[in-house]
C-alpha cells in the first residue's frame, strides 16, 4: 500500500515528514532546515511552499510565527535565460 | 550555554566542524562551537562544492590530495551522502602564454606526485563533447578532482558532534575576548563561556575575531558572487575552468549548473546584495563555450566571502606568543577542499601531538618574509 | 498543474508535449515502484553511499534519474541588453500599480509599468530582480532592460501558496489563480470540483466554476476536515472527516485549494526593505506616505497587507501622489 505523501515543496520533492524528521533532529533554522531538505531550492525558489514551511516549523519548535522570518531572497525572482544577458558591443539605450 | 569548555571553536563552517570531528575522535570532547549566524553560515554553505588538487603550491596540493583520499570514506564514517563524484576538473587555456602557466602547473603537480596531465583540442572534445573547442588551445586535466554536495556534509559533522556532547551555539556571535590566565573569557550575544584554549576558524571574520585577540593577521575577506542555474540531465562531467577570467562551472547531481567568475574590481562587501555585471560576464562566458545553454536560465546567484590570505596558502598555526590560541583560516577560496586535512593539521596542534603535515609552510610569521610560494590558481 | 508559478514556458500553438521523466513511459512508469520501495519518504542525503565502492555506480544512476531537462536542441538568439530611463518604474500585477501609473503619467513623469500584463501600446515587461546600486532589471518584448529609477513603487501583489494534505499533487488539483487562467482561455480541466481552502469560498472560484460549467460538489472552508485526496492517475475523490469517527467521500475530478496568500515581497526583501508580519505572513512595511524603509522606495496594494480592492487602488493613488512630491513633478 503506497503510503500517502503530504508534499510542502513540490519542485524538490520535499514532504512534511522529512521537514519535522529534519527538525526533530535539532536543526531549528529555517535557512538549516531549508538546506538539509532543499525545500524552496528549485524553480520556483520557495513562492509555492514557503508559507507552509513556516507554520511547520512554528507548529514543531514552538516558536511563534512572527519569529519565524523568510529564506534569504536574491535575484532572479523567476529564472531567466543565460542567452539574454549578452549585449552588443554598443549596448542601446531607450 | 555552558559556562566553560576546554575550547572555543569561533566559527561553525568545515574547519570548525572537521576540526571539531577530529578531535572528538582523539577523545577531546569538551567543545563548544560559536557560531554568530545559523549552522555553517559563511563560505561552507555558499560555495560550488569543488574539490580539487590541481594547484600551484606544495602547501596546497599536500592537503588537497590527501583530502580527496579522505573524502572517498567519509560518507561511510559519518552516515551521510554528499554525492561525492569524481568526474575531474578540466582547466582551460586559450593562449599559448595560459597553456604554458597550465603546463608549468602541471609540472609542479607532477612533481607532488599529482597525476594531472596537458590534454590537446580534441581530448577536451571527448571529456565534454557540448563544448566548443573554436578558441581553446589545450588544457590541464586530472580526474581524480571532484565536486560534491556540501550541506549533508556539514550537517553530518553537526549531527555526530552534538551526539558526541559538543555544543555548537548558533545565533551566538562573539564580541568580545579577554586573554585571562587559565585560557580565555569570550563574551558573546548569548552570554559568555570561559575556554582553556580558542581556536579562530570564523573564515570571513577571522581578521575581526584576530583583532579581539590583539593579534592582527594579513587576511581579507573578499565577496566572490556564484550561481545555479535550473536542472538539466547530465551532460557535464568534469568541472571547467577557463583561467581567463576565473571561470568555473560544474553540474551537481539534481543537475543544475553551479559557477562562478571573477569580476573587477572593486568588490562590494556585502555577500546579501548581488550585482547584474556578474550575470552578463558569467552568461556571455557560458553561452560561449556551451552555446546550447543560450536558452537555459539561470535560477538563483547569491554570495559569499573567500577568506584571502597574501600568498592564497592557508594560516594555520598556533598565535604568536600564545600557547593556547590557535588559528584556522585564510584559505583564499579552497577552504572545504582541503578541510579534512586541515581538520587533522589543527587536531594535532592542539592536541600537542606531531603535526601531520610539514608545519612551516602554514605559520603566520611567514609573511615577515618575501612571499615565495603563491598560490597561482585561485578561480571563481 | 497546481502553480502557476512553477510553469516556465508560455504554451503556443503548435507545441507537442513531451515527458522527461517515466521509465519507460509515463503511463507504465516501473518508477513508480520507488514510491513503494520508500514508503515514507526518500531520503538522498542518507542512502546509497554503501559500499563506498559503489558509490560511483549510485551517483550515475541518481544523476539521471533526479534530473528533469533535456539539453536545448539549439543555440537561440535573444536582443541585446539595453539601458532604460525613466523617472518611476512601477512593478508588479496589483492593480494599484496600474491606478498609479494612470495618475503619474498624467502628471507628465516617464513611467514604465512593469506588470507582466500584455498591452499593445507598450508591450509586456516584468521585473526580474533588484541589484546594487538601485538597479532593477526587467525583461521586455525585446530582451532584459537595465533600470535605474528615480523612484521604485512595488506593487508586486500576492501569491497563493499550496496545502500539504496528501496526495494533492494529483493531476487536477489547483489553485485558485490556476482555475482562473484556464477559465480565462476556455479550458475545462473537469466536470465535479471540490474546493479545499481556509476561509470562505472566494467569489473568483465560483465565478470561474461557473464559467467552465464545472459543478460544485462540496466546499471545505477548514482544511482540516479533509484527510486526503484520492487517485492513481488523477483526481477521483476528497476523504473528509466531518464527523468524528467517520469519514465522508466526496467524488470528484478537480480540487481547488489555497493555503495562503502571500504578499511577494521577493523583491522588496531584495531590496532590503523592512518587512511587517499581519494576520500570518510577511507584508511590506510602507508609512503613511507609502515609503518603504529603503529611500526612493514606495509599496502600495495587497503586498502592504491591504486585502480590500478599493483599499488597494487607493493606496496606488496614494503612493503616485508621495512619489510626484518627492520628485518634484516635472
Amino acid at each position: 500500500m503506497v503510503v500517502d505523501k503530504k508534499f510542502a515543496c513540490l519542485c524538490e520533492d520535499v514532504t512534511l515528514e522529512e521537514l519535522r524528521h529534519a527538525i526533530r533532529e535539532g536543526f531549528h533554522d529555517i535557512e538549516e532546515v531549508k538546506r538539509i531538505t532543499g525545500i524552496g531550492t528549485g524553480p520556483c525558489q520557495g513562492k509555492q511552499c514557503l508559507q507552509s514551511f513556516r507554520l511547520l516549523l512554528a507548529e514543531e519548535t514552538g516558536k511563534p510565527l512572527d519569529e519565524i522570518g523568510l529564506t534569504t531572497p536574491r535575484p532572479p525572482v523567476r529564472p531567466v535565460a543565460f542567452g539574454l544577458w549578452l549585449s552588443n558591443n554598443d549596448g542601446g539605450s531607450e | 550555554m555552558k559556562a566553560s569548555c576546554s575550547l572555543a571553536i569561533v566559527g561553525s563552517g568545515v574547519t570548525g566542524l572537521s576540526t571539531a570531528y577530529s578531535l572528538c575522535k582523539r577523545g577531546l570532547k569538551d567543545i563548544v562551537i560559536l557560531e554568530k549566524g545559523h549552522l555553517s553560515s559563511g563560505a561552507s554553505t555558499r560555495n560550488g562544492g569543488g574539490v580539487r588538487a590541481q594547484f600551484t603550491t606544495q602547501e596546497n596540493i599536500i592537503l588537497a590530495k590527501w583530502s580527496i583520499r579522505r573524502f572517498r570514506r567519509m560518507a561511510s564514517e559519518l552516515g551521510v551522502n554528499f554525492w561525492f563524484r569524481q568526474g575531474g576538473y578540466l582547466f582551460l587555456a586559450e593562449s599559448d602564454e595560459e597553456l604554458s602557466t597550465l603546463r608549468k602547473a602541471v609540472s609542479i603537480q607532477n612533481e607532488n606526485k599529482l597525476d594531472s596531465r596537458i590534454i590537446d583540442q580534441s581530448e577536451i572534445k571527448s571529456l565534454v563533447p557540448e563544448i566548443e573547442v573554436e578558441g581553446l588551445v589545450g588544457g590541464s586535466f586530472r580526474k581524480g578532482d571532484a565536486v560534491l554536495f556540501p550541506f549533508p556534509l556539514l550537517f553530518g559533522y553537526a549531527s555526530f558532534l552534538r551526539n558526541q556532547g559538543v555544543s555548537i551555539e548558533t545565533q551566538c556571535e562573539a564580541k568580545k575576548i579577554k586573554k585571562v590566565s587559565a585560557g580565555y573569557d569570550i563574551e558573546t550575544t548569548r552570554g559568555s563561556i570561559h575556554a582553556s584554549k580558542l581556536l579562530n576558524a570564523a573564515g570571513g571574520w577571522s581578521s575581526e575575531v584576530s583583532q579581539m585577540l590583539g593579534c592582527p593577521i594579513p587576511t581579507r575577506p573578499v565577496r566572490h558572487q556564484i550561481m545555479a542555474s535550473t536542472p538539466l540531465k547530465p551532460f557535464l562531467d568534469p568541472m571547467v575552468v577557463t583561467i581567463r577570467d576565473g571561470f568555473y562551472m560544474s553540474q551537481a547531481v539534481r543537475g543544475e549548473l553551479i559557477g562562478g567568475i571573477t569580476e573587477p574590481l572593486p568588490h562590494p562587501s556585502d555577500t546579501s546584495m548581488n550585482g547584474s555585471l556578474f550575470c552578463r560576464l558569467i552568461s556571455k562566458r557560458i553561452t560561449g563555450l556551451f552555446p546550447r545553454l543560450s536558452s537555459v536560465c539561470m535560477m538563483r546567484q547569491w554570495a559569499g566571502f573567500y577568506d584571502m590570505s597574501p600568498d592564497a596558502n592557508p594560516i594555520l598555526d598556533i598565535l604568536p606568543g600564545t600557547d593556547n590560541a590557535y588559528i584556522a583560516c585564510g584559505f583564499s577560496g579552497h577552504g572545504f577542499m582541503i578541510s579534512p586535512a586541515v581538520g587533522e593539521f589543527m587536531a594535532c596542534l592542539i592536541m600537542d601531538d606531531k603535526p601531520c603535515f610539514p608545519a612551516g609552510p602554514y605559520r603566520l610569521d611567514r609573511f615577515q618574509k618575501e612571499v615565495v610560494s603563491k598560490e597561482a590558481l585561485v578561480i571563481g | 498543474m497546481p502553480a502557476v508559478r512553477t510553469c516556465m514556458t508560455d504554451a503556443e500553438p503548435g507545441m507537442v508535449v513531451e515527458s522527461e521523466r517515466g521509465f519507460p513511459s509515463t503511463r507504465y512508469d516501473l518508477l513508480a515502484a520507488l514510491d513503494h520501495i520508500f514508503r515514507h519518504q526518500l531520503d538522498y542525503q542518507r542512502r546509497f553511499y554503501w559500499p563506498a565502492f559503489m558509490m560511483p555506480l549510485y551517483v550515475a544512476i541518481v544523476r539521471r534519474l533526479a534530473a528533469t531537462s533535456e539539453l536545448p536542441d539549439k543555440q537561440v538568439s535573444f536582443g541585446p541588453v539595453r539601458n532604460v530611463h525613466c523617472d518611476v518604474l512601477i512593478i508588479g500585477p496589483c492593480g494599484s500599480g496600474s491606478a498609479a501609473f494612470e495618475f503619474l503619467k498624467n502628471a507628465g513623469l516617464n513611467v514604465v509599468l512593469a506588470d507582466g500584463a500584455r498591452s499593445s501600446s507598450r508591450g509586456s515587461s516584468r521585473a526580474i530582480g533588484y541589484y546594487e546600486g538601485g538597479e532593477v532589471v526587467v525583461l521586455t518584448d525585446r530582451g532584459l532592460g537595465l533600470v535605474t529609477p528615480r523612484a521604485i513603487l512595488l506593487a508586486t501583489g500576492i501569491a497563493e501558496s499550496g496545502l500539504a494534505i496528501p496526495n494533492a499533487d494529483l493531476p487536477g488539483v489547483l489553485l485558485p489563480s490556476a482555475l482562473r487562467v484556464l477559465a480565462s482561455r476556455g479550458v475545462v480541466p473537469g466536470s465535479r470540483a471540490v474546493v479545499v481552502r481556509n476561509s470562505d469560498l472566494l467569489d473568483s472560484v465560483t465565478e470561474d466554476l461557473e464559467t467552465l460549467q464545472i459543478r460544485l460538489v462540496k466546499n471545505f472552508p477548514d482544511p482540516g476536515n479533509t484527510r486526503r485526496i484520492i487517485g492513481r492517475h488523477r483526481v477521483e475523490a476528497v476523504d473528509a472527516a466531518e464527523v468524528l469517527g467517520s469519514t465522508t467521500r466526496y467524488g470528484c475530478d478537480i480540487v481547488i485549494l489555497l493555503g495562503a496568500r502571500v504578499p511577494s515581497v521577493e523583491l522588496a526583501h531584495q531590496a532590503g526593505c523592512k518587512l511587517v508580519h499581519m494576520d500570518g505572513v510577511w507584508c511590506l512595511k510602507v508609512d503613511e506616505d507609502f515609503r518603504t524603509s529603503v529611500p526612493s522606495v514606495f509599496g502600495c496594494g495587497s503586498v502592504t497587507g491591504l486585502w480590500d480592492p478599493k483599499a488597494q487602488t487607493a493606496s496606488g493613488e496614494g503612493a503616485a501622489r508621495s512619489i510626484l512630491k518627492t520628485l518634484g513633478g516635472t
